[in-house]
């Protein structure tokens, strides 16, 4: 039953989404994407959704992102991103040998350094936001602040994690 | 690789709110993306950047995130110096009697507060008068110009959502849009938060906060656009258009509005309320935007 209403709305907004793939550059594809996406969504979902619109959307956004991905990895050669992941604590790391383990601790110990620097009212807005997955809205009525405050938190997170990641990119 | 900077926030905009499980506005989020091919290029760039970081902000030791209070004492940033707020102090605001008063959209009304103090209420405002001589002002919403030069009265407090305010005999105007305070002084003082940053406003200074700001930082401000709403112009210098359009509402009463990305946007310059009323459109030179009917309003747009 649950699995009928959500193809009704799928089919109701099937251009809007076709749209939406295209307007994130899935070309001609769009259509098979869209195949994907119902796919995914009618073999994930379990229960009832709350707004089944938005998630249908929200699913094409995360599909796009990865059609993304794997396009941008074919294309360019791999950065050492998975070596300085692994270098975090708890990571099952491999060795990466002597060499790369002197550079990549001096860029962990640099992004590192950057985060800290951030606003500590900033940084737990964008943990409680993007880690523990709390609305804007229910961060806003605990935190007791505006909306267009954790916004601007949520731009200053935004704006150094890209930062720290080109710079990181160049070197 | 050149994105141009306004773009780039533009992205920015659209990452704050499309990350958020509440985001509805999906087809406004698509016009954006269509508008132009690389805004999915920038907003995708931003995703990766925050999908490869974000570990290391996983990764940083707790006790690095300060557990924010519910209610920090601000602080007052004055001459460059920031000074340390002093404890708050109860404020008990005998509520008597209160009286209630509205204006419509493009209307204004002048209210005298006792002696020679008026108060001017631009349009689409509302705020209630309390106290034992209804000297206290709580703006709920809209602008208000208060001309206090009666030296036999007591002083006005105003209350804008938790910024509180108290004249020292003064000419301020204060506007009031969603939970942001907008406060400027073109004679006397004003003391901003006087239980605690303690911030003192003098002519030729603005206030620009949101509820719930830690901090409160005076600006520079041009004199000539206090009150001018009343002589019927709008001035401004280096004004995000956000406030523009909230302003233009007021004092038409037509329905403007603009894109996060155009509000951002600043303007400086004198606009008449008169022309704009006659003709929304002319907004468009002089601001540098847009300006198409949508519905009941209009909307400001453009490149962004």
């Amino acid at each position: 039953m649950q699995h009928h209403g959500l193809q009704a709305i799928f089919e109701d907004n099937r251009e809007q989404l076709l749209r939406y793939l295209r307007a994130h550059g899935a070309g001609d594809s769009a259509e098979d994407l869209l195949q994907d996406l119902w796919l995914k969504v009618s073999t994930s979902v379990q229960g009832p959704i709350a707004s089944p619109r938005s998630y249908l959307f929200r699913a094409a956004t995360n599909l796009m992102i990865d059609v993304r991905r794997s396009e941008a990895q074919q294309q360019r050669r791999e950065v050492e991103w998975s070596g300085l992941t692994d270098r975090l604590p708890h990571s099952p790391a491999n060795d990466p040998g002597a060499e790369r383990e002197v550079a990549g601790r001096q860029a962990l110990n640099k992004v590192q350094a950057e985060l800290q620097k951030l606003p500590p009212r900033a940084l737990s807005i964008f943990r409680q936001h993007r880690i523990d997955g709390l609305t804007q809205r229910e961060i806003a009525s605990a935190m007791g602040l505006s909306a267009s405050t954790i916004e601007s938190d949520l731009r200053i997170v935004y704006r150094l994690l890209d930062e720290l990641k080109r710079d990181l990119d160049e070197e | 690789m050149t994105q141009s900077a306004n773009q780039q926030e533009a992205a920015l905009d659209w990452l704050v709110r499309t990350n958020d499980p509440d985001f509805e506005a999906w087809d406004e989020f698509t016009a954006w993306l269509e508008a132009d091919p690389t805004n999915a290029d920038a907003y995708h760039a931003l995703v990766e950047s925050e999908e490869r970081m974000s570990p290391f902000v996983e990764a940083m030791p707790a006790a690095d995130v300060v557990a924010p209070e519910r209610k920090r004492p601000r602080l007052a940033i004055a001459a460059g110096v920031a000074a340390l707020a002093a404890a708050a102090t109860a404020i008990v605001a005998p509520r008597m009697m209160a009286v209630e008063y509205s204006t419509g959209p493009g209307e204004i009304r002048v209210v005298s507060l006792g002696g020679q103090d008026r108060l001017v209420m631009n349009g689409e405002t509302r705020l209630e008068l309390a106290g034992f001589d209804r000297r206290t002002v709580h703006l709920a919403k809209g602008q208000v110009l208060l001309d206090l030069k009666d030296p036999g009265q007591d002083k006005i407090e105003l209350l804008s959502g938790d910024l509180r305010l108290v004249d020292v005999g003064t000419v301020f105007e204060v506007a009031r849009d969603g939970q942001d305070t907008r406060v400027v002084v073109s004679e006397g003082a004003v003391v901003a938060d006087p239980g605690g940053a303690g911030l003192k406003l003098m002519p030729g200074q603005r206030l620009d906060t949101t509820d719930g700001a830690a901090v409160l930082q005076a600006m520079p401000a041009d004199i000539s656009s206090v009150g001018s709403f009343e002589r019927g112009q709008l001035s401004y210098i280096d004004e995000p258009i956000g406030h523009v359009v909230a302003d233009l509402h007021r004092s038409t009463g037509i329905d403007f509005s603009a894109s996060a990305a155009i509000s951002a946007r600043r303007f400086s310059g004198t606009l008449s309320v008169a022309e704009v009323k006659r003709d929304p459109r002319s907004l468009a030179p002089l601001l540098g935007v847009s300006v198409e009917q949508a519905g009941q309003g209009w909307k400001l747009g453009g490149k962004v």
